[in-house]
């Protein structure tokens, strides 16, 4: 049956307990606390010390969100998992996730689209779910970053800014029809694609991985990025998008009492909010201690924020999110 | 919903890459003879992308028919979804490049992994937001035509040694594209069912790189090992494979009344063309209404169904029921209702 309207029911996050700190990362490459903190504002971030998914963090978090919803994993039908860094290559994230978690026969998708990964995940759960075709849905966003960063003075750009972590949230009915997500907003602009990427492995190369691509000068195994170019970017879109958001529900910027954006730099955070004429207090930024942790950095964010009491019954709450594609997005709920 | 409600795939289209590239041509690196190879695998032919060609560009030309077909401007898509397990880089997906490569306007870009399910899964997602309802009523007329691309390029990530002949000799390139919205032609989706059981996932997978693995997620010593390419027991596969498929395939005829004696005809999906062949004998469908996509170009995981689709539809009447089951890695699995 269709649904007027979704509702995140319950929430939950992970990360792994190994913090390392910029001064850490000063050990192992030329870098230092102030450098970091001065352009992205990351103070620490966490990775994974053995053999550990996206799937083993997405299951702490998953279960976390089912218990505080009420519900077993038995209650859900569907889940959606972003990831840009799956546990193998192929099959998805989904199935090895709903296996650890007896889940059953049900539908389970990757979605791969980076740092927007998770709004696009939650309005898929959401589309699914009010048209019928979904009754409760486990959306998750995780990723192990660490295993893929070139952790040396040659990857340093890149390299300091990214965290492992994992957020999930349950996504159903809600049962009243005035709350819960009110709308979505998905955006790309693959001209950019290049701009902030990952080639290999790349099944448009024969072969599509050689040892060639794990070394070199600017190995393509690692991520590559034109930082101030997504800079430029991310600070017209993500006013754009929330703005987007907001006019289709007939709110304006005043009406907005939380804004929870992707955790990618802290100065774009700042801009976006200052351009926007946000109060600082009312904008979420927790990347001081998790890094960019990409598709998980807003069920993270959320979580933090519910926890901390700044999420509370009726808030407008906006989630946001631009990164690799280019891909951008934003989500309106009243809580 | 009533029919008459039910979205379409107005247009359809599909893109072999290059030359056939026929078991002969295989045979010898794979140290194995070419009859024994087809009799083997019951794969006739498969193609391959060239350097340089992603699953993007595969998709730009089948991407291209199906707007064509469906009358629908670039400028008019609200979303773009691309199923595909070996996207043109590692990130971001196919969908940004196939977006760009079409110079569609800044509208979403998703791309979604349910391997073999690709398709069935994107069709879902597709036909979920056609279905949106708009706050004030009526449709939610941002996503009034959606693209769905389903493709791969395998054939950049097969072992061509003795040591890949299982694989190499079944998987293979292509893509498949359709328009989902409303309107009065082309083929109705009346129903979608999908599946998944992970506990199956280390039968049919593609080990590496491997983001899990710790500190490093592929090493030379992985490419070295070969586990950076497709591996299967299909041996183990195959029983559960035929009764899942049979399982749903049953479930979407059940649900729209249909008894598999009626259908025009069967598209059924897996690498071991045997075994897509039981699963459609096992539901009754005469050999000679069955297509077997794997046979005819070998496996495309999530593009077989719809590049079939594509190859079939115009032989098809007004009002021709069609069943589409699948299954593959994960593993993944489902099926399809469609009424010419």
């Amino acid at each position: 049956m269709a649904v007027a309207r979704t509702r995140i029911l319950g929430i939950g996050k992970a990360v792994p307990d190994n913090v390392v700190t910029n001064d850490a990362l000063s050990q192992r490459m030329d870098t230092s606390d102030e450098w970091i903190q001065q352009r992205t504002g990351i103070s620490q971030r966490h990775h994974i010390t053995g053999d550990t998914g996206a799937t083993d963090l997405g299951k702490v978090a998953a279960e976390e969100a089912l218990r505080a919803a009420g519900l077993g994993i038995a209650d859900v039908d569907l889940i959606v998992f972003a990831t840009l860094s799956p546990d193998i290559d192929w099959p998805s994230c989904a199935c090895l996730l709903a296996a650890k978690l007896g889940a059953g026969r049900i539908p389970a998708f990757d979605v791969k689209n980076q740092c927007s990964g998770f709004v696009y995940s939650l309005a898929s759960a959401d589309a699914m779910i009010r048209a019928g075709r979904a009754r409760r849905a486990l959306v998750v966003g995780g990723e192990i970053h660490s295993t893929g960063l070139d952790l040396t003075t040659r990857g340093r750009e890149v390299g300091v800014i990214f965290g492992d972590g994992a957020g999930a949230v349950v996504l159903g009915p809600s049962d009243d029809d005035q709350r819960g997500l009110l709308s979505t907003h998905l955006h790309a602009e693959g001209k950019f694609a290049e701009k902030l990427w990952l080639e290999a492995a790349a099944s448009r190369a024969k072969p599509r991985i050689k040892p060639a691509d794990l070394d070199g000068d600017n190995p393509s195994a690692f991520p590559r990025m034109q930082g101030k170019f997504v800079f430029k970017h991310a600070v017209t879109r993500f006013p754009e998008v929330i703005q987007e958001a907001l006019a289709f529900n007939g709110l304006g910027v005043k009406d907005l009492d939380l804004l929870i954006p992707h955790q990618a730099n802290l100065r774009i955070n700042q801009f976006v909010a200052a351009g926007l004429e946000l109060d600082e207090s009312k904008v979420v930024n927790n990347i001081e201690r998790f890094g960019n942790t990409t598709a998980a950095s807003i069920p993270i964010a959320l979580h933090e924020a519910v926890q901390d009491g700044r999420v509370r019954d009726g808030s407008i709450v906006c989630l946001a999110a631009f990164g690799a594609g280019f891909t951008w997005a934003a989500a309106l709920l009243r809580w | 919903m009533p029919p008459d409600d039910q979205p379409r795939l107005l247009g359809i289209g599909c893109h072999l890459p290059g030359v056939a590239v026929g078991n002969d041509a295989l045979a010898s690196a794979l140290g194995v003879d070419a009859d024994e190879m087809a009799r083997a695998t019951g794969v006739k032919l498969r193609h391959h992308a060239a350097d340089g060609q992603g699953p993007s560009d595969l998709a730009l030309e089948a991407a291209r028919d199906a707007l064509s077909a469906s009358a629908t401007a670039v400028g008019d898509l609200g979303l773009i979804v691309f199923a595909t397990a070996t996207p043109d880089v590692t990130f971001p997906g196919a969908a940004c490049y196939l977006q760009d490569k079409l110079a569609a306007p800044t509208v979403g870009a998703v791309d979604v992994r349910a391997q073999s399910a690709g398709f069935l899964c994107a069709l879902d997602l597709a036909l979920a937001f056609a279905q949106l309802p708009a706050p004030g009523g009526g449709a939610d007329a941002r996503y009034a035509r959606v693209l769905i691309a389903a493709g791969e390029v395998l054939s950049s990530g097969l072992d061509f040694s003795p040591r890949g002949r299982d694989m190499t000799a079944r998987l293979a390139d292509g893509a498949g594209a359709a328009v989902v919205g409303h309107g009065d032609r082309g083929p109705r989706v009346r129903s979608v069912r999908w599946y998944t059981d992970g506990t199956l996932a280390d039968r049919f997978w593609c080990e590496y790189p491997a983001s899990r693995q710790y500190p490093v997620r592929v090493k030379l010593q992985n490419l070295d090992e070969g586990r950076h390419y497709p591996k299967a027991d299909l041996d183990a596969l195959g029983p559960v494979v035929e009764s899942r498929l049979a399982e749903v395939a049953h479930e979407v005829l059940q649900e729209n009344g249909w008894y598999a004696g009626q259908l025009d005809l069967a598209i059924v999906d897996y690498v071991a063309p045997d075994g897509a062949r039981a699963a459609a004998r096992a539901l009754g469908i005469a050999a000679e209404k069955t297509v077997v996509p794997t046979a005819d170009f070998g496996h495309v995981m999530a593009g077989g169904l719809l590049m079939a689709l594509a190859r079939s539809a115009s032989g098809l009447r007004s009002g021709a029921r069609v069943l589409l089951a699948a299954a593959g890695p994960g593993l993944a699995w489902g099926a399809a209702a469609l009424e010419m």
